[in-house]
């Protein structure tokens, strides 16, 4: 138009006159909405990272380096004075004063600040101190020479004071502060508080065993009074149980004694002095005792009697001969025994129960990364799997056992240890060296983790060989917590394949179903019924799992696998029965089909009713149950049931390559019934080669001697994967059927026309031309799926048992990640390591969840760009 | 035959009173029988279409049509949009069966089959005839298992059979010259004239008694136009073709018989020269000059 140029000029047909320009309104609502939703976007990707990073922020402590840092080095309790060097040590809660026992018999208090000495209390008796067992909390035992035991407890008491007692110097203190005051430490809380804190040594009346020096002793409390093991000059080795009586009158306690004595010599020791040391464990009924060579003797009390359970040698290969015992320490729980050698060398040992009646042995499992010098003094914690050790060059390495893992070095700069203690708190290890005493501040708040625990093989206290468990918690202190999550991992893996084996294949084919063969109008009704089953709160599907389809399927066990076989044989048969029917017959009966596929699945259903106890008498030795424990009957019948698919999918593949070509070969000859009658026989035939093929190919694997339970089948749980599978399917089908529906649906329908123009059926259609543009559809559909069976926790929580068991068996339990988080993230105390475990697991199955979605993404693009133009 | 009510609409400008009289009497629901060339009847029909009602759900869109196709003739459909004839094209292979709501009467016979009879195998009925589309529709496969996808799906695995009918199917449509050195590439990868006479080697590889076009070239640009045509006059004499074009030229260049439809009835029906130069009826002629439609 030549007049668009003058407004005015141009006309108008509406009558409106419009502005060229957009109206500021508009750009402004344009503006906004951009930065609106270019905020929302990020704020949509921050918060998912923002998830991440914080499961990361929790998770991440544990795999922060530990270490160990010398904090002050004071001087010897014994400077000055004698040349008695440390046999026990103990430090306090606080880190602010310890004690010490010297080999001239005294216990020397020492603050902390400067190594000033507050106290000194001499325990020494009529004798000389000759041997004492090691501070722990059941107390100390001290041997002497002329043959008697004194039992000591050894502890720091605390009191709080008022202002009104104590001086104007120690009001002053400011709240954190601490000074020694009286033969002990004060100091003010952070509440305001005066805390003082001093040594009290508790000695009972001296137990004589012997009449000879005692050279080692080891004590134990049990809950009727102490146990005693000891060993005196003259080699015998004496266990004494030890009851205490207190007078009514005078409040004063009285030992009494009882027990037997060995000699030495009967379990191959001579001589008392070659002893490196001697173990009482907890239950004060196993003893060890380990030489200087390395030979260590286990002994069980049993009846009051001394058996010799079996002997070991601790020092293992080149090293027999050279290198000697050194040291000898119990982790916490006083049962697995740290051994180190003059070669620096440590290795914790613990006796395993011996399997078909034989006795315990002793075995290594753990050993340390070596030293520079011998080890001089071993000491676990109290609460821990971790141990101190210290060297003869004063080096002192600070491990945890269970992950295998040096926690820190450091030169404790007192010369050449002589005992170390680890402070309650674990944050402070106090190292008696021969010239000084040393503080060590230790920094490892999660040293049972590694990388190894959580996904290694590991050997725990007890196990009989390294393995993966889950166990977090425990009624003792003293356990050894045990943290890998490949159980978990397995699990979730477990109820994922196992609810994908029942679900994907029926959603998918359902899809298909409703896609390809259903009517549009129907396909419109079903859709969305089987999607408000999407609806149904996992919750529910998990209660029913657990209280309806786990005790029905314990019920009818071999049934619901007999309904897996045969329905779809019957299905198959049925059809073949179909094709028999006259043409004009079927075609009239077409719009029935559906309706006798549903009759033959509900023939299946009741054929299967009444063969399973039939299949339970023949195949199972008439109890599935007692079978699957692996009581009765062979291997062959499982292997037969394993390998029905595999067996009829062989088959099949046969059928479709040589199978098809008989029928076509005979083609436009036969009449329509004939063809039919020659394809029943076929099917028949395929039928029973296939249960043959499988019976042959399980009869051969189960002479070769491989049988099925104990790997894919096995011992029958009520609340089992199979459960897990049918309830979780339920819950995935609805989401894989809705989007591969979707997915179906958008493949063009002019692709469908060309194929039912050239004359393929609907099946055909499908699978050649449908299928191949829907893959990546279908893909994401099962990845979807997958994504949901990895996250899901109701189902597996109520249904799977919760048993974090490794194993393939279909009808054993299992626990996933998730389930695990559920159960037990509310009892985790918040920052312990279990906690800081907890959210890594979560982060793994974030980590888990997001792998397989980026996969997903990955082949779904590489699918699309395939199909892309169409 | 109770004629449901029509969305009429006769052009305005409609020429002669005895023209518009037919079309109106078409319009108005009767039946008119149609106007058949003594040619056509002298011929030997492949499939005979014999006073053939369909509807979609109420709507009837077909009324007792009667068509000879004659054999090994191209035979062309015309008339204006909505007349039925791409509907009338589809029933002949049973297409419109994947419209669920369709019923028909009346019936149609390839040779002396019914291929609406009672017991009538449908996949075995459009094997016998190969179908070309309005858009090209190639599989997304490579070109090869395009043009043999007929076989594939008849179970046909000897690579040398599959190999030799599909060079032959893709000289037949000349393609071979085209594609012989890529035929394992995608076929979405070829242009649209390209994948058009792909869609016509795939339908010839199945050797059909005949061969059914819906408006084959009008998603095509006019070079690939004139390829398809000279493809179809190639194919003449050793196929059946039933072709449904909207161009009237192209009916004139390609067909050797033609049927003017309108509004779901035949109108005229008789050798493409003699409807395009001479047709009986002035409605013909007033639709071929483009006076209406």
């Amino acid at each position: 138009m030549s007049d668009q140029q003058t407004d005015e000029s141009r006309q108008s047909y509406t009558g409106m006159k419009f502005s060229r320009k957009p109206a500021m309104r508009v750009l402004l609502a344009d503006r906004w909405a951009g930065r609106i939703i270019t905020a929302s976007g990020i704020g949509g990707i921050l918060a998912v990272s923002l998830v991440g990073l914080f499961l990361l922020w929790v998770a991440l402590p544990l795999l922060l380096p530990t270490h160990v840092e010398r904090q002050a080095v004071l001087p010897a309790p014994s400077a000055g004075t004698s040349e008695a060097h440390v046999l026990a040590q103990a430090l306090d809660g606080y880190g602010s004063m310890a004690w010490s026992l010297m080999s001239d018999g005294r216990v020397v208090v020492q603050e902390m600040a400067a190594g000033r000495i507050l106290e000194e209390v001499s325990v020494v008796g009529q004798a000389p101190l000759t041997s004492n067992s090691s501070a722990g909390n059941k107390g100390v035992a001290l041997g002497f020479a002329d043959g008697t035991v004194v039992l000591a407890d050894f502890a720091f008491k605390l009191e709080f004071l008022t202002e009104a007692d104590v001086p104007d110097e120690i009001k002053a203190l400011a709240p954190g502060q601490s000074r020694p005051w009286r033969q002990g430490v004060i100091a003010r809380t952070p509440e305001g508080q005066l805390r003082r804190q001093r040594f009290a040594l508790e000695a009972q009346e001296p137990v004589a065993i012997s009449d000879t020096a005692v050279v080692k002793v080891d004590v134990t409390s049990t809950g009727s009074g102490y146990v005693l093991a000891a060993v005196d000059a003259s080699g015998t080795f004496l266990y004494r149980k030890l009851k205490v009586r207190t007078n009514m009158l005078t409040g004063q306690k009285h030992l009494s004694s009882k027990g037997s004595s060995a000699q030495l010599g009967e379990f191959g020791l001579k001589d008392p002095g070659a002893l490196a040391g001697l173990k009482l464990n907890d239950t004060g009924r196993e003893i060890v005792l380990v030489s200087r060579s390395g030979r260590a003797i286990l002994l069980v009390e049993y009846d009051g009697e001394m058996l010799l359970q079996g002997t070991s040698s601790l020092l293992e290969g080149e090293a027999v001969g050279e290198a000697r015992v050194t040291a000898v320490g119990y982790l916490a729980g006083n049962v697995s025994l740290a051994v180190g050698d003059s070669k620096g060398r440590i290795a914790i040992w613990f006796p395993v129960a011996g399997t078909d009646g034989k006795p315990s042995r002793l075995v290594r499992a753990h050993v340390l990364e070596p030293g520079p010098a011998a080890v001089t003094a071993l000491a676990g914690s109290g609460r821990s799997r971790m141990l101190a050790a210290g060297f003869a060059d004063g080096t002192v390495k600070v491990y945890n056992v269970t992950a295998e893992r040096v926690l820190g070095v450091t030169d404790s700069g007192g010369g050449s240890v002589a005992d170390l203690a680890v402070a309650p708190r674990e944050d402070r290890i106090l190292v008696g060296g021969e010239t000084a005493v040393a503080l060590l501040a230790l920094e490892a708040p999660y040293g049972e983790v590694s990388l190894h625990t959580l996904l290694g093989k590991v050997w725990y206290e007890g196990y009989a060989g390294p393995t993966y468990v889950w166990q977090s918690s425990s009624a003792s202190d003293s356990f050894e917590p045990k943290m890998s999550l490949v159980p978990l991992i397995s699990g979730t893996l477990k109820a994922t394949f196992y609810s994908l084996l029942f679900g994907l294949p029926l959603a998918i084919l359902a899809a298909l179903y409703t896609s390809e063969f259903l009517p549009r109008e129907q396909r419109g009704r079903i859709k969305p019924v089987i999607e408000i089953m999407a609806s149904l709160p996992s919750v529910v599907l998990g209660f029913l799992a657990a209280l309806v389809i786990a005790p029905l399927v314990e019920q009818v066990a071999v049934q619901v696998i007999a309904v897996l076989v045969l329905t779809p044989a019957c299905v198959l048969l049925s059809a073949h029965l179909w094709q028999l029917l006259p043409r004009e017959t079927a075609a009239r009966l077409e719009q029935w089909r559906p309706v006798a596929v549903l009759l033959s699945m509900a023939l299946g259903c009741a054929v299967s009713w009444q063969l399973g106890p039939i299949f339970e008498r023949t195949l199972f030795g008439g109890d599935l149950k007692s079978w699957l424990d692996g009581q009765i009957g062979s291997g062959t019948p499982g292997w037969v049931v394993l390998l029905l698919p595999l067996a009829g999918m062989a088959v099949g593949w046969l059928n479709l390559v040589y199978g098809d070509g008989l029928i076509r070969g005979v083609g436009s000859a036969w009449t329509h019934r004939s063809v039919a009658l020659l394809d029943l026989g076929r099917f028949l035939v395929s039928a029973l080669a296939t249960v043959a093929l499988a019976l042959f190919v399980g009869w051969l694997l189960d002479s070769v001697g491989w049988d099925p339970r104990g790997s894919v089948l096995g011992t029958y749980v009520q609340r089992n994967a199979l459960v897990v599978g049918i309830a979780m399917g339920f819950a995935i089908i609805p989401l894989i059927y809705s989007i591969s529906e979707d997915a179906l649906v958008s493949v063009p329908d002019h692709l469908r026309a060309a194929s039912m123009g050239a004359g393929a059926t609907p099946w055909q259609t499908a699978v050649r031309v449908v299928i191949p543009p829907a893959m990546s559809g279908l893909f994401s559909a099962a990845m979807i799926g997958i994504g949901r069976a990895v996250g899901e926790t109701m189902i597996v929580l109520m249904a799977a048992g919760n048993t974090p068991i490794m194993d393939l068996n279909i009808f054993n339990g299992f626990r996933t990640l998730s389930a695990n988080l559920a159960v037990e993230l509310p009892e985790a105390v918040k920052d312990s390591t279990h906690y800081r475990v907890l959210f890594l697991a979560a982060l793994t199955l974030f980590a888990m969840t997001f792998v397989l979605n980026t996969a997903a993404e990955g082949v779904r693009l590489h699918f699309r760009s395939k199909t892309k133009r169409l | 035959m109770n004629a449901p009510e029509f969305q009429r609409n006769i052009p305005a400008d409609s020429t002669s009173p005895a023209a518009s009289d037919r079309l109106a009497a078409i319009a108005s629901g009767q039946v008119v029988p149609a106007d058949i060339h003594a040619e056509v009847r002298a011929e030997d029909p492949l499939i005979r279409v014999e006073k053939f009602n369909l509807s979609y759900g109420a709507k009837q869109v077909l009324f007792d049509v009667d068509l000879p196709i004659p054999r090994g003739k191209v035979t062309a459909l015309i008339g204006p949009s909505g007349c039925g004839k791409s509907t009338l094209l589809r029933s002949v292979n049973r297409m419109n069966d994947l419209i669920d709501t369709v019923s028909v009467s009346g019936g149609i016979r390839l040779t002396e089959d019914d291929v609406y009879g009672r017991g009538v195998d449908v996949i075995e009925l459009r094997r016998r005839m190969g179908m070309v589309f309005q858009k090209s529709n190639p599989f997304p496969m490579s070109i090869r298992e395009n043009v043999v996808y007929a076989l594939r799906i008849n179970g046909e695995r000897n690579r040398r059979v599959l190999d030799s009918v599909c060079e032959k199917a893709l000289r037949g449509a000349a393609l071979w010259d085209e594609v012989k050195d890529r035929l394992d590439e995608s076929a979405l990868g070829m242009s649209g004239g390209q994948q058009q006479r792909l869609c016509i080697a795939r339908a010839i590889a199945a050797e059909p008694e005949v061969l059914l076009m819906d408006e084959p070239c009008s998603a095509l640009d006019p070079i690939a136009t004139t390829k398809v045509e000279e493809l179809i006059l190639h194919l003449r004499g050793d196929y059946t073709v039933l072709i449904v074009t909207h161009n009237m030229q192209q009916a004139s260049r390609v067909s050797d018989y033609t049927a003017f439809m309108y509004l779901g009835q035949v109108v005229e029906y008789g050798p493409t020269v003699r409807l395009f130069t001479n047709p009986h009826l002035k409605e013909t002629e007033d639709y071929i000059t483009g006076r209406f439609g």
